[in-house]
């Protein structure tokens, strides 16, 4: 097809004008001009489209390759939307063997769309869905509009059929198909998301030529779905490796009593402190578990505890306060507080220690005081914060893939996210 | 491919995680706890008693 032998005369400036479709062009617009007018005697009506620097990325009569396919661009247009002004900008492509496509582009984003000889086949076809293919299709938009600006050759009246047709989209990403409909037709297409770079690489042109891409594509690709079903068992595998972790620790655990001891506060001199027995920590750095008895009765206690190793003179001091109570009302017996309490230190090291006891109590009865000192005690604590750390993994992952689908269908009037949708 | 990519960071993410558990708890190391504990460096040597220090830990 070298269009070379095939000319036509603008009806407007009476250029002569190539061609290239020859009689498969039934309308076209003259560069000179830019009128558009159809080819056949049948209308002579034309319309005069000029718009500087009209954003044509792709230039009239180049060739690119798509799934092994050799198009040629025959043709541009600019459509905008009637009830909310937004354009897009649909290119004409034209192989002898496999016929005609396009390529349309909106935001940067591109997709790929070819005419199908019919429309769904299954029964199951609704207004909101369509199933094609094996796919399920969700509506996406019902549209009309309006041709603002053509350039090229065209195989159909492309303005006068965009202004009597309404388009139904449905996606699956990175899928879509849809139909164009007027009193005496009715088109169907499928089309596929097509990256910016494909089509630079396609067309070989400069990607940095072609509109840069806003937001997301109706049709762009959802996360990949290995990942999605990867992330789920990924995270109960790590899950279950620490929760083997944590038995394999409270296994080897000594948790080992070094000190047991008890005073009574009646035997306080006037230093007011308590000095335990020296007691020996084997080992390395290991976890320290002080279990703290006072036997109160609507009484509090609290006590200043120092840990002091006796080798390095290094002291470890932390608070614990007691409290317990108990009564009757009318409705019975109740109680509040605790007669224990206890205090966890971590990566003690190993050593001679003793611990000094400044204790306090609210009234002036005599307590007794019982303190017992564990050595390697394992807690699950750690444990649960790794869980959460964990967890929050696929979290982020799946609410970030819900913020997206919902950017999805932002410029949707029938978006699944909405509360009321319009027809 | 980034998703690709994704799952590495997740295993890295995951391994790093999971050894420093590890080495945590092998000394006693506990991330979280409610008693406020403060350490101060001694003098090598030297004990207390008890006998001459009242000494104010918890703010």
């Amino acid at each position: 097809m070298s269009g070379d032998n095939y000319t036509i005369n603008c009806p407007n400036c009476k250029a002569v004008l190539p061609v290239y479709g020859k009689a498969m062009t039934l309308a076209m617009t003259c560069p000179k001009c830019h009128t558009y007018f159809r080819t056949g005697k049948w209308n002579n009506e034309h319309v005069n489209y000029h718009r500087k620097d009209a954003p044509v990325a792709l230039p009239m009569g180049s060739k690119g390759t798509i799934d092994d396919t050799i198009y040629r661009v025959m043709g541009f247009v600019i459509k905008r939307d009637d009830a909310y002004g937004f354009e897009w900008h649909e290119y004409l492509l034209f192989n002898p063997f496999k016929g005609y496509a396009f390529l349309s582009e909106y935001n940067g984003h591109w997709n790929f769309v070819w005419p199908i000889e019919s429309g769904p086949v299954d029964a199951a076809k609704t207004d909101r869905h369509l199933y094609l293919d094996g796919d399920t299709f969700d509506l996406y938009q019902k549209a009309s509009a309006r041709v603002v600006y053509a350039t090229g050759e065209f195989f159909f009246d492309v303005v006068g059929m965009t202004a009597t047709t309404k388009t139904r989209e449905y996606i699956s990403p990175p899928y879509l198909c849809g139909a164009e409909e007027s009193q005496d037709s009715l088109l169907w297409f499928k089309g596929e998301y097509i990256t910016r770079k494909e089509v630079a690489e396609a067309f070989k042109v400069d990607v940095a030529k072609l509109p840069k891409q806003e937001g997301m594509g109706y049709t762009q690709p959802r996360t990949n779905a290995l990942l999605t079903a990867l992330i789920i068992p990924a995270t109960i595998i790590a899950i279950v490796i620490a929760f083997a972790i944590l038995m394999y620790a409270r296994g080897t655990a000594q948790n080992k009593i070094v000190l047991k001891t008890e005073f009574n506060t009646k035997n306080l001199k006037d230093q007011k402190v308590f000095v335990t027995p020296t007691f020996t920590l084997e080992g390395s750095e290991k976890s320290l578990e002080l279990e703290i008895y006072v036997p109160l009765q609507n009484d509090w206690f609290f006590g200043e505890f120092s840990l002091i190793n006796e080798t390095t003179g290094d002291e470890y001091n932390f608070t614990k306060e007691i409290e317990f109570y108990s009564g009757s009302d009318s409705d019975g017996l109740w109680m509040e507080g605790s007669t224990y309490g206890d205090a966890l230190l971590s990566r003690i090291p190993g050593g001679r220690y003793h611990i000094n006891i400044y204790p306090d109590l609210s009234s002036g009865h005599d307590h007794g005081i019982s303190i017992t000192v564990r050595r390697d005690v394992v807690h699950a604590s750690n444990f649960w914060i790794l869980f959460f750390a964990f967890a929050a993994y696929p979290a982020i992952f799946f609410y970030r893939r819900h913020l997206t689908e919902r950017k999805r269908w932002e410029e949707s009037d029938y978006s699944p996210y909405h509360s009321d949708d319009d027809e | 491919m980034k998703y690709i990519k994704a799952l590495k960071y997740f295993l890295l993410y995951s391994l790093v995680l999971l050894s420093f558990y590890a080495y945590s708890e092998s000394v006693g190391w506990v991330w979280w706890i409610s008693t406020n504990t403060e350490r101060e460096r001694g003098e090598p040597g030297t004990h207390h008693s008890g006998g001459s220090h009242y000494r104010m830990y918890h703010k």
